[in-house]
């Protein structure tokens, strides 16, 4: 047996690197997927794509090779960066459900916690540095390439357009780091409450499609605005999406419902800042509550 | 003795979920490897877990001269920490296990991944070092765990149950490395146990608990020495009373066991050659004579259970 050798000394780090160093191995752990590769190859293609539209739009030439028409193609609006934004998103929550859940529950299965945290580690460093990777990479698909598109835009639109537009940069970014964290932090709470990849995985896709079907049959009872929408973490984010780029609500209707006639709409963009909040804090608390290396039995 | 201590603690108090578990602890410990010992729930892994932090607690703990309650995660840098439950990370092989491990104890990549190879090879995991960790079995696991407390080199490590799970062999060959460890001289160990024979062979001081409290906190070796010895005799023929009268004449006490069995406690200053004497100028064969210093064991169950203790010692004396 070979005799470790005596210089033994231990060696100190600064502080804050213990989070860049789970950061380091959550994303090499991350990137060992290859169904994580093929969403990363599906973003970009879906970038390309946005990416020629808006070449098109300052290319005559092309058009007319093309035979196509300026009309024809999709205005380069609120609209045209809202719906970049839902496609990559949609791609965002598939990549949270293939690498949000395993970082977490890999340690919690088999009491690894006590392995962290033995070390000058905290528990803020430990989420910080494992949600990191996964923030990383759906802002890599999100708003960093949506802001890509800003400037494409801006560049081939020429003076002006990227002062007149900042907002729709700023929705970009801010949508989609919402986006991101609220993925994040709904699949790390998931996977610190369920302990078990598979379950902590259909948790967290079942958490967001279910409420919007429950939220429907809430707001069947709701002659009103339609409040029950704020169940649902997507509905959420989509009324608040809107509110940043600026986007029209869906139009308020009349409905004929139970006690009558009414109007319904969807809920206000406050409401569903509000909800994001309360559904973060409750994974925080979550995390918060199930983020130890050892359980507390109450006597 | 006149070593710094490696644990000194002051009304160390910890409660989990409203319940105290160590009540007011204080004692100083400078053993190069300390053995924690207790009955089952006597608060041995709580100790431990509330001087890595891992619990909180009240009143003062100095792990290796620094204040726990004030530079607690820093202060674990130089710490070890062996868990008695199954503690990995799956997904992982042995070497990026301990890698990580090291990093995070604060190794740069480099020297890390050198120290988990060297660390590997010295717990006997070499050849499978690249074999992903959950594939390991039982023994294999423990020496992983012992592996990655010691990677980053430690001032201190815990061992907590270490030789749990193992085969004889195993035990042997984890006994053998908590010895060279102690013996290297630059890492101190505390050895949490329930099995006296494992602290008995590395230990050289001792923390007993009993129900959170200290029981007994003592150097093992100076212990034995301040205990008397004990005898175990088998005896034939002879003038048996007139054995006994003389021996207690000389300072023994002596009790009659069942059959022609004899309970002898010498006095220190008192070899056993007396014995022998005394035994031939009565014509008493000694069929059998266990010479026994105060054990481990001894010491524990005076601790532990003072009252079955004095009774037992009445039982001999008597």
């Amino acid at each position: 047996m070979a005799q470790l050798a005596s210089s033994m000394a231990a060696f100190t780090a600064a502080r804050g690197s213990r989070a860049g160093v789970l950061f380091r191995w959550s994303w090499r752990e991350g990137m060992r997927s290859k169904a994580v590769l093929l969403l990363l190859n599906a973003a970009g293609v879906v970038w390309l794509i946005f990416a020629i539209l808006i070449y098109l739009h300052y290319n005559l030439a092309a058009l007319r090779a093309l035979d196509l028409d300026v009309s024809r193609l999709l205005p380069i609006d609120a609209g045209f960066f809202s719906a970049y934004l839902e496609i990559t998103a949609a791609i965002a929550f598939f990549l949270a459900l293939l690498a949000g859940p395993p970082l977490l529950t890999r340690d919690l299965a088999n009491n690894g916690l006590a392995l962290y945290f033995s070390r000058p580690l905290s528990r803020a460093d430990y989420v910080i540095g494992k949600m990191g990777a996964p923030l990383v990479l759906l802002s890599a698909v999100t708003w960093a390439p949506g802001l890509l598109l800003f400037f494409l835009q801006a560049y081939l639109a020429g003076a002006g357009w990227a002062g007149r537009n900042f907002r729709l940069a700023a929705a970009l970014f801010l949508g989609g780091t919402l986006w991101a964290v609220m993925l994040t932090l709904l699949a790390f709470a998931l996977a610190a409450w369920l302990k078990r990849r598979i379950a902590a995985s259909a948790a967290f896709v079942g958490l967001l499609f279910i409420p919007g079907l429950v939220a429907g049959v809430v707001d069947s009872f709701l002659d009103g605005r339609r409040w029950g929408d704020l169940i649902s973490p997507i509905g959420d984010m989509r009324i608040v999406w809107n509110g940043l780029f600026g986007l029209p609500m869906r139009e308020p209707r009349i409905v004929f419902g139970r006690h009558g006639v009414g109007i319904t709409g969807p809920p206000p963009a406050w409401s569903a800042w509000l909800a994001l909040a309360a559904i973060a804090g409750l994974c925080l608390w979550l995390l918060h509550r199930r983020l130890r290396p050892y359980e507390e039995v109450r006597g | 003795m006149g070593a710094a201590p490696i644990l000194e603690l002051r009304d160390f108090s910890v409660a989990l979920g409203g319940r105290p578990i160590l009540h007011a602890l204080t004692c100083e410990l400078h053993g190069r490897a300390v053995g924690l010992l207790g009955p089952n729930g006597a608060g041995k892994t709580t100790l431990i877990h509330a001087l890595l932090g891992l619990h909180r607690a009240t009143g003062g703990a100095r792990v290796l001269g620094q204040e726990m309650a004030s530079g607690r995660c820093e202060a674990r840098a130089d710490l070890g920490y062996m868990p008695e439950r199954d503690a990995f990370i799956a997904g992982m092989s042995g070497v990026q296990f301990l890698r990580l491990m090291a990093e995070l104890s604060g190794l740069p990549p480099d020297r890390a991944l050198e120290r988990a190879h060297e660390a590997l090879f010295h717990v006997g995991l070499g050849e499978v070092r690249y074999r992903p960790i959950e594939t390991y079995s039982a023994g294999m696991k423990q020496m992983a765990k012992l592996a990655q407390a010691i990677v980053h080199g430690p001032r201190l490590v815990f061992l907590d149950e270490p030789t749990n799970a193992l085969d004889p062999a195993a035990r042997d060959r984890m006994i053998r490395l908590i010895r060279e460890l102690r013996d290297g001289g630059q890492t101190r160990l505390v050895v949490s146990s329930h099995l006296l024979r494992d602290v008995e062979e590395c230990c050289d001081e001792i923390l007993i608990l009993r129900a959170g409290r200290i029981a007994a906190c003592c150097n093992l070796e100076e212990e034995r020495r301040t205990h008397r010895k004990f005898l175990r005799l088998e005896t034939r023929g002879g003038d048996r009373a007139a054995f006994m009268a003389e021996l207690e004449a000389g300072g023994c006490a002596c009790a009659a066991a069942p059959g022609e069995r004899l309970r002898i406690v010498l006095p220190a200053e008192i070899d056993v050659r007396f014995v022998y004497q005394v035994a031939q100028r009565h014509q008493v064969q000694l069929r059998r004579l266990e010479f026994k210093r105060d054990s481990l064991e001894e010491i524990f169950l005076r601790a532990v259970e003072p009252e079955s203790a004095a009774l037992a010692a009445g039982g001999v004396l008597a």
